[in-house]
Order: C-alpha cells, then structure tokens, then sequence
C-alpha cells in the first residue's frame, strides 16, 4: 500500500475512542481478553504492548517502502521481536510477581504493527504520527486498565491484590477471570462505546478486515 | 467417539481456549467466501511452523520460556509464508484456493504463532508436532466453519445497531468458549 493512498481521519483524537484499537478496530484481542483478568496483569500488558509499540513503529520508519509487502510485514514483525527482548526483561524487573506467558511474545504479530502499521503511521508526517501513536496507546491502555479493574473486582473482590469487599457482587463471580468472559466484557463495551458515541458504524466488522 | 473427538476439537482448540485468531475470524464471519482460503492458510502455517519448531527446539536445545523464542519462531514461520507466496506466484496466484492475501493474513494472525508457542515441550516425534498443527489448524478451522454460518446473523439488519458486527462476533465467541470450558 502507497502512502499516499492512506486513508487519513479526520482528526488525531479519534484513536482514542472512534477508532479505538480494541473495540472498534479490533486489532489487539487475545492479549486483552486473556490478560485483563487482574489489574496488574493489565498494568503489565500496557507496559509491555507501548513500549514494544512506540520503539516498533519509530524503527519501522527504516524500512524501505520499497520492499515487497510480504517483506516488509515481515521486517515489522522482526523488528517487534528484536524490541521484545529488552521489554521481557524490563517486565521481569517491574513486575517480578507477574506474567502474560505466551500473550507477550504474540504482541509481536498483533496487527497493529503488521498490517496497519503503515495505513496509521506514515513517516512523511511525523508529528502527526507521533499523535495517533499515543492516541492508540491511551486509548489501548485505557480499556485495559478498564476492564483490569473491573474483572479484578467482580472475580475477586479487589483492586491491585487490595480486598475492597467480598459480597454478592464483588468477588462472587470468579468466572469473570475466565477468556470467555474476557471477550463477552469486550464485546459489550464495543456496543456500548456504538450505543453512546454512535461510533464505528460504518467501520463494520472491524478495521482489521480492511 | 467422533461426537467425543469433535467436542474435544471444539474445546480445545486454539480459539475458544487462548482467544488467539479473533481478528482475522472476524473476516471469515464477514465473507464467508474467505472461509477456504484463510483457513487453509492458518492450518498449512501452523502445521508447517509446528514442524520448524519441533526441529527449533531439538536442534538448539531450548523452550517457548527462552527469550530468543519469538525471533526464532518467527523467523521459521517466516520462511515458510515467503516459500508459499513463492509457490503460489508460481502457480499463477492460487493453490487450492489458498492465495498470498490470505497467506499475509494469516501470518498476522496470532494463531499461527500462538500455535508454536502452545506445542508441548514433551514431544517425542516429529510426527506429534505435525500432530499438533494440525490439530490446532483444525480447531480454528471449526470455528471458521461455524462463524461463516453465523456471519449472515451476527452481521445482518435483524442485529441491533449497537451490536451489529464486531460487537456481536466477540459476545459469541465468547458465549461458545464459556459453553466449551464447562464441556
């Protein structure tokens, strides 16, 4: 794809909620549905999803456009590997009680940096660039950090390892830990995020079909 | 004991277990005319990188825990979508129905890696990791199978607006995945 066949939004702001990665463009799932089940195995994967992101997409601005497709998804994708090192190593350090187990390496192949990477981050126009990344990010860190609370709370009654309250709500559905429930949580706020906003109508299935 | 080996595909398998695979299913569940072609390729590249990782891990002696686990595994399945894109260009365009858009896909899905990632350490042949691709292929060509029958419903003018689409394709898949864990 051409850059300058990019389809460009209107404004940067959208990726935080019109646009959003997870629930309107459905471009990171598995990690989210299966990693949010406590608030610091959210915290951990928003550590560990913007820094190989960011450092990702800037060394991606190297890559020749001029290569194939299938080269340059892969060169993305290898790229995200080399930064996956350092990160699992900085998890470990910050977060020496906690683990994604094989959802940190499949961060590497999610199609934000594979397919996408190109459509929302051409290098001709770097500050913009810079903005829809962090845009993503937040957007990315907020519904995870969301449902990090919301799993934790409803599973186990607490916050951060915190007991807040054990009841007839909170912490008496342990099947809210569950990837089923995962991605029920995620597909009702993606309605919700519809209800509300009226976004992502016309976006259908998801940006990834495009 | 099919009904039991179909039961056991459906619950174990790469989808309903790991999540892994959601994005590119929901292309399937759009058009149900990617069904073959994307599934296929998700089945051959994980049988495929089964292979490359059980001789990966043979060869250098080491686990999915190691760091180096990612570069390497991806750079095997990396070889062999760069060998079928080969092939099928040769070929004029297709094999099977199975075309390198779909290829690029499905090495971008998270099945074909997560398949690597979940072959048990404890293999003893080559045979039981080709095994274990196929089997992991097969689970999410099931589900492929049944969303491209489910794609009319979820994605049609009787959903609610709200719901409709992407909304719709993750509470059922989600509702399955509850219904299989319990089986």
């Amino acid at each position: 794809m051409s850059e300058s066949n990019i389809r460009q939004p209107r404004r940067i702001s959208d990726f935080l909620l019109r646009r959003n990665p997870v629930l309107v463009s459905g471009l990171i799932t598995a990690p989210v549905a299966a990693c949010t089940d406590t608030l610091e195995r959210a915290l951990l994967l928003c550590f560990c999803f913007d820094v190989i992101t960011a450092i990702t997409v800037m060394l991606s601005w190297w890559i020749p456009r001029s290569l194939p497709y299938a080269l340059r998804i892969l060169s993305y994708s290898l790229l995200a590997a080399l930064v996956y090192l350092p990160t699992a190593m900085g998890a470990v350090f910050f977060f020496p009680d906690c683990s994604l187990g094989m959802y940190l390496p499949l961060l590497t192949v999610s199609l934000l940096l594979t397919s996408k990477t190109e459509e929302l981050f051409p290098r001709r126009r770097p500050l913009y660039t810079m903005g829809v990344l962090l845009c993503c990010l937040l957007g990315f860190d907020g519904v995870v950090l969301l449902m990090g609370c919301l799993r934790e709370l409803l599973a186990y009654g607490s916050i951060y390892g915190v007991v807040i309250k054990q009841g007839n709500l909170f912490g008496a559905m342990p099947v809210f830990s569950e990837i089923g429930m995962g991605l029920i949580l995620l597909g009702c706020g993606a309605a919700l995020l519809r209800w509300i906003g009226g976004y992502g109508r016309r976006e259908g299935a998801s940006d990834a079909a495009a | 004991m099919l009904l039991l080996e179909l039961l056991t595909f459906f619950s174990i398998n790469l989808v309903f277990e790991h999540g892994l695979g959601i994005s590119s299913l929901g292309l399937v569940a759009e058009n149900r005319k990617q069904l073959y072609g994307l599934s296929g390729s998700v089945l051959l590249l994980c049988s495929l990188g089964s292979l490359s990782v059980y001789g990966i891990r043979q060869g250098l002696k080491f686990g999915a825990e190691s760091l180096a686990a990612p570069l390497l595994y991806l750079c095997a399945v990396a070889i062999w979508y760069l060998l079928l894109i080969g092939i099928c260009v040769l070929c004029g365009g297709s094999v099977l129905g199975i075309q390198p858009k779909y290829l690029h896909r499905a090495v971008c899905s998270c099945a074909v890696l997560g398949c690597c990632y979940l072959m048990p350490q404890s293999l003893d042949s080559v045979w039981e990791a080709l095994w274990h691709g196929i089997r992991c292929g097969g689970g999410y060509v099931l589900v492929a199978w049944v969303l491209s029958g489910m794609g009319p419903l979820l994605y049609g003018k009787t959903m609610p607006a709200a719901v409709r689409g992407w909304p719709a394709l993750l509470i059922y898949l989600g509702i399955l995945s509850m219904a299989f864990a319990c089986i």
